[in-house]
């Protein structure tokens, strides 16, 4: 797996229904709905899925110096975070990942929302937060697939900028080393991806020896 | 080998395939991160050790290890331009010792996505394959295999890399997860659909799940293949064991699978991960007991997509084929794809797909346009959903559509004229579609039915030709419009029912041209298709949203036999009508004070106004409606919510059924307002300076206006100075702030200390974000912390009493 970014155009996201209902705070055992508000909510569901269009990247990075609080990687960059370290502890490479949705999803909402269709732009907000969500969860699914055949696998947890110790000055090196302009996100003053539908995400590569 | 021998082959033993390479590779010291097929030339006394192993063993092929040696694998070892050198050696490796054994080329997953996915274009793939299969038949290899394959398109490139290269045989196998689905989700069904027409010799799955799951994919998949079927598991599923993945099925655990796998129809088998010689031992001598067990069918009426497939047939549920994708008569359409632009194509295809259409009919004909430019648009984006029909009058269009199409297609259509005959039927031979005859030729239409009847019959002796059987093929029973000739229907009919009731195939009619130029089309076109299905008609080419359309559909199944039981019809119809017999919080015969009451319960801001209006009928007052059923209903809402019995979504609903209910009211209420009455309080909501999440804020500030209060939203990104100006302006009682980051959540305390900088003593201050709590509104001086919108609205009530 050499080291360029690799982008995809049109991730095929298969979002189970379940995911977006427990965004919005649903509790199955607890929570009744007559059919009526389960199929608006349906609707505004499946509508939310065609406004998104699910595109992402990924990047290998050899880490080449590491100690308990950083990790740096081959391109010179330093990511700096306790616990991000504790993580790459038996990693030697990592996996850098960003999934966006596009703008015309949050745009949908705002319209909703500015309209004062409160439940179309909360599910509209929640599909485009899911479907960004597992959009980058396939890229991980298909980069794990990959390392398997080379004796490697992924860290089972990880990090995106803002998490724990992992501060949101990271956004800017993850942003500039995926060139996440190529997938129409930029970042504003405040480090936030816009569209706000996106996340970036770093794992760990570790050996993985078979019997 | 020829591909008849092959098939002969299968006939008289199930096959048996070689094991696991990689695991056995590393037993003999292949160290991580080489390229191994670089390793394998420079060490080959180590695979040609495993492949007499196998051969050993009981494998009647053998695969080259050539799995990674295509360019883009090699480019990422620097080793591209010894492709040919490294595929032909690996070739001449393994038939060195594989002695009488076959030998077969193994084609794998590139490491690209192919465009829309990733931005490598499909013919480029198709050539990196070509590349490859070439190298390997100067190693005299005696057939090919794609295995471990993720992406239908990608498996595509590599078939017709083989196919259009040479005749040897070819099989297939692909990856499933524990969904059934490959990485860029296909099914199985849906796969072999398309592989099979597309002429593998044989499908199947490897890599990924133990033999007991792979049975399960395989019994499933049986009933449609006409072709022979593979099964290569791992042995067992991977586990981690001290930090090291372990395959733990023993040769005999893994060999017990091998009767039910034949009993489900397995010809080939093998072994994937993790499995040795000695699994493969194993399951040559149980498979030698085993007979094979051929095809179920020789053909198969069905087209599929990358993700899905629909099962065609006289005895199958009637096929709705969208007609909305075409540009005739629709200006909208016409001038977005003039600007190169498929939002509306997107649009209509999800509205179709709603509305229960099987198939989606795609016409991108229009002067002006670059249709085969926008046909490939358009197939590329739409591949994923419903299979498609690829309709047009070039024949260059369709091919360039059929090369790209993840699936197996409907053309529309084949006729007897010269052209279509010549171009366009091997073209969709070639990609194994299925294809529409149309029964005109170069000299018109006949007008007779008997004309008709021998046009059907010449396309399809020329069909034949390239393989094509009944069960490919649909006959447009060509429908011609009844205003100018009302005998036209009755030859269409007769056609229909003679294809469907003599000829043995599918029929299919473009329904709306029968009604042209007629008004209240609806009904012509409904009562001509009850009188299609009934002479046998299988397929319409119509709009699945037409009035009345589908429910004749669904009535016709019942009625020729199609819905086997009545169960989707029951299924879909039943719980209508249950429903309507069923409790419902909304009830008619409910006093309408208490229908106002459940309106706002239930959310149900349709009702509401007629309920409130009839409650002021009854003589009761608008005061009395408020204070007796729309406050206790909100409450009782909000009670629900806080038990979690309701989630925010039904929530707002309840709120917006309130909020139309006091549309109603509010006149009334004005009339009777005392000078003692209070003025609604006023909040000033934002998101503050660098954030721009604001549906939070957006909720909170819907919530709060549907309870009564004035709302000023200043959007999102507001600085500290704008939101104190705000409130000035306005004369707030509170202020509302949200942040989403711990970077923008600092602006809270700012515009907290502008505020009194200010000389808003009095004013107070709520916040609400994912980043903050009740200390931290503490720490920063707000008076309030609202975890969610309803919390909000109390916290707000609280404040203004």
């Amino acid at each position: 797996m050499a080291n360029q970014v690799f982008y995809f155009g049109n991730i095929p996201v298969v979002l189970p229904e379940d995911t977006v209902y427990s965004r919005l705070g649903r509790n199955r055992f607890l929570n009744k709905m007559p059919e009526a508000q389960k199929n608006l909510i349906g609707k505004y569901i499946a509508e939310g899925i065609a406004l998104c269009h699910p595109t992402g990247c990924w990047l290998r990075l050899n880490i080449v110096e590491r100690d308990s609080k950083s990790v740096k990687l081959e391109n010179g960059d330093m990511l700096t975070s306790a616990s991000l370290a504790e993580l790459l502890a038996s990693s030697h490479a990592v996996l850098l990942t960003a999934s966006t949705v596009g703008a015309g999803i949050v745009e949908a909402a705002t319209a909703a929302s500015n309209a004062g269709e409160g439940v179309k732009a909360l599910v509209y907000d929640a599909v485009g937060s899911e479907m960004a969500d597992e959009a980058i969860g396939w890229i991980h699914g298909y980069i794990g697939q990959q390392l398997k055949r080379g004796s490697e696998k992924l860290t089972r947890r990880r990090f995106s900028p803002g998490y724990g110790d992992l501060g949101l000055e990271n956004q800017q090196i993850i942003y500039d080393i995926l060139n996440l302009e190529k997938l129409g996100i930029r970042l504003n003053d405040s480090l936030i991806m816009v569209p706000e539908k996106s996340v970036t995400a770093i794992s760990g590569i570790e050996r993985n020896q078979v019997v | 080998m020829t591909r008849s021998e092959f098939q002969k082959l299968l006939t008289e033993k199930i096959v048996i395939l070689d094991g696991a390479t990689g695991t056995e590779l590393v037993k003999r010291g292949m160290p991580q991160g080489v390229c191994p097929e670089l390793w394998i030339l420079e060490n080959p006394s180590a695979m040609i050790e495993i492949q007499q192993a196998y051969r050993a063993a009981g494998s009647d092929i053998v695969f080259v290890p050539s799995f990674g040696a295509n360019r883009l694998k090699l480019e990422e070892f620097g080793l591209a331009d010894r492709l040919a050198e490294i595929n032909r050696s690996l070739a001449g490796l393994s038939r060195c010792a594989a002695g009488d054994g076959l030998v077969f080329g193994d084609l794998a997953p590139t490491g690209k996505f192919i465009a829309p996915l990733g931005d490598i274009p499909f013919e480029d793939v198709v050539n990196v394959y070509k590349e490859q299969v070439a190298a390997l038949l100067e190693g005299n290899v005696d057939g090919f295999v794609i295995e471990t394959m993720m992406d239908i398109q990608e498996t595509r490139a590599a078939l017709l890399a083989v196919k259009e290269s040479c005749e040897l045989p070819v099989i297939v196998t692909m990856t499933f997860d524990e969904h059934r689905r490959t990485l860029t989700g296909s099914d199985p069904v849906s796969a072999l659909i398309t592989l099979q027409a597309m002429g593998a010799d044989a499908f199947g799955c490897n890599c990924s799940t133990g033999p007991g799951d792979m049975l399960e994919i395989i019994k499933q998949i049986k009933p449609f293949a006409t072709i022979p079927l593979i099964a290569k598991p791992n042995a067992g599923i991977p586990k981690l064991s001290a930090g090291k993945t372990v395959f733990d099925m023993c040769p005999e655990s893994f060999a017990a699978y091998v009767p039910e796998l034949a009993a489900a129809g397995i010809n080939i088998m093998g072994g994937c991960c993790g499995s040795t010689p000695e699994h493969i031992r194993k399951m040559a001598a149980n498979a030698a007991c085993c007979k094979p067990l051929p095809p179920v069918i020789r053909a198969l009426s069905a087209v599929s997509s990358a993700g899905s497939y629909c099962l065609l047939g006289r005895d199958k549920p009637f096929a709705v084929v969208g007609e909305r994708i075409n540009p005739t008569g629709k200006k909208a359409l016409q001038a977005e794809l003039r600007e190169g632009k498929l939002a509306m194509v997107n649009n209509f295809a999800r509205e179709q797909a709603a509305a229960r259409a099987a198939i989606l009919d795609v016409n991108m004909g229009l002067s002006g346009i670059d249709e085969k430019e926008m046909m490939l648009k358009a197939v590329a984006m739409l591949g994923g959903g419903l299979p498609l029909c690829i309709d047009s009058t070039s024949s260059e269009v369709i091919e360039a559509a059929l090369r790209i199409y993840p699936g197996r297609a409907l053309v529309n259509s084949i006729s007897a004229e010269k052209s279509r005959l010549e171009k366009t039927l091997p073209a969709a031979a070639k990609y194994g579609a299925m294809f529409i005859l149309l029964p005109l030729a170069d000299e018109g239409i006949p007008e007779t039915v008997e004309g008709r009847r021998e046009i059907v019959k010449k396309v399809f002796g020329e069909a034949e030709k390239y393989g094509y059987s009944k069960a490919d093929i649909c006959v447009d029973g060509l429908v011609m419009t009844v205003s100018s000739n009302q005998n036209a229907a009755a030859i269409t009919l007769d056609l229909i029912e003679w294809c469907s009731r003599e000829f043995g195939v599918s029929t299919i009619c473009g329904l709306s041209n029968v009604s042209f130029g007629m008004p209240r089309r609806g009904h012509v076109n409904n009562t001509f298709l009850a009188m299609a299905v009934g002479r046998g008609l299988n397929m319409a080419i119509a709009n699945p949203s037409a009035e009345m359309l589908m429910p004749v559909v669904d009535a016709g199944n019942v009625l020729t036999g199609r819905d086997f039981k009545m169960k989707r019809y029951v299924e879909k119809y039943g719980a209508a009508e249950q429903g309507g017999k069923a409790p419902v919080v909304v009830k008619s015969d409910d006093h309408p004070a208490q229908q106002v009451f459940n309106c706002v319960l239930t959310g149900d801001e349709e009702s509401i106004a007629d309920a409130i209006k009839r409650t002021l009928a009854g003589g009761i007052t608008a005061k009395d409606i408020v204070d007796r059923n729309l406050i206790p209903a909100i409450n009782r809402v909000g009670e629900l919510f806080d038990r979690k019995e309701y989630f925010l979504p039904q929530l707002i609903m309840s709120a917006d059924a309130m909020r139309k209910g006091f549309e109603v009211l509010e006149p009334l209420l004005e009339e009777h307002k005392s000078e003692n009455d209070k003025p609604k309080a006023v909040i000033v909501v934002a998101t503050v300076e660098g954030d721009i999440h604001d549906i939070g804020k957006n909720i909170a500030a819907l919530m709060l206006r549907n309870y009564g209060f004035e709302v000023i939203d200043l959007g999102k990104d507001v600085s500290a100075r704008h939101i104190v100006a705000g409130a000035k302006a306005h004369n707030a009682a509170i202020i509302g702030l949200s942040a989403l980051m711990t970077t923008t959540m600092v602006r809270m305390p700012e515009v907290i200390q502008l505020a009194k900088a200010e000389g808003l003593d009095k004013v107070k201050f709520m916040i609400g974000g994912a980043v903050v709590d009740q200390s931290y509104a503490d720490e920063i001086g707000a008076d309030a912390y609202a975890a969610d919108a309803m919390e909000s609205v109390r916290i707000a009530q609280r404040f203004t009493v």
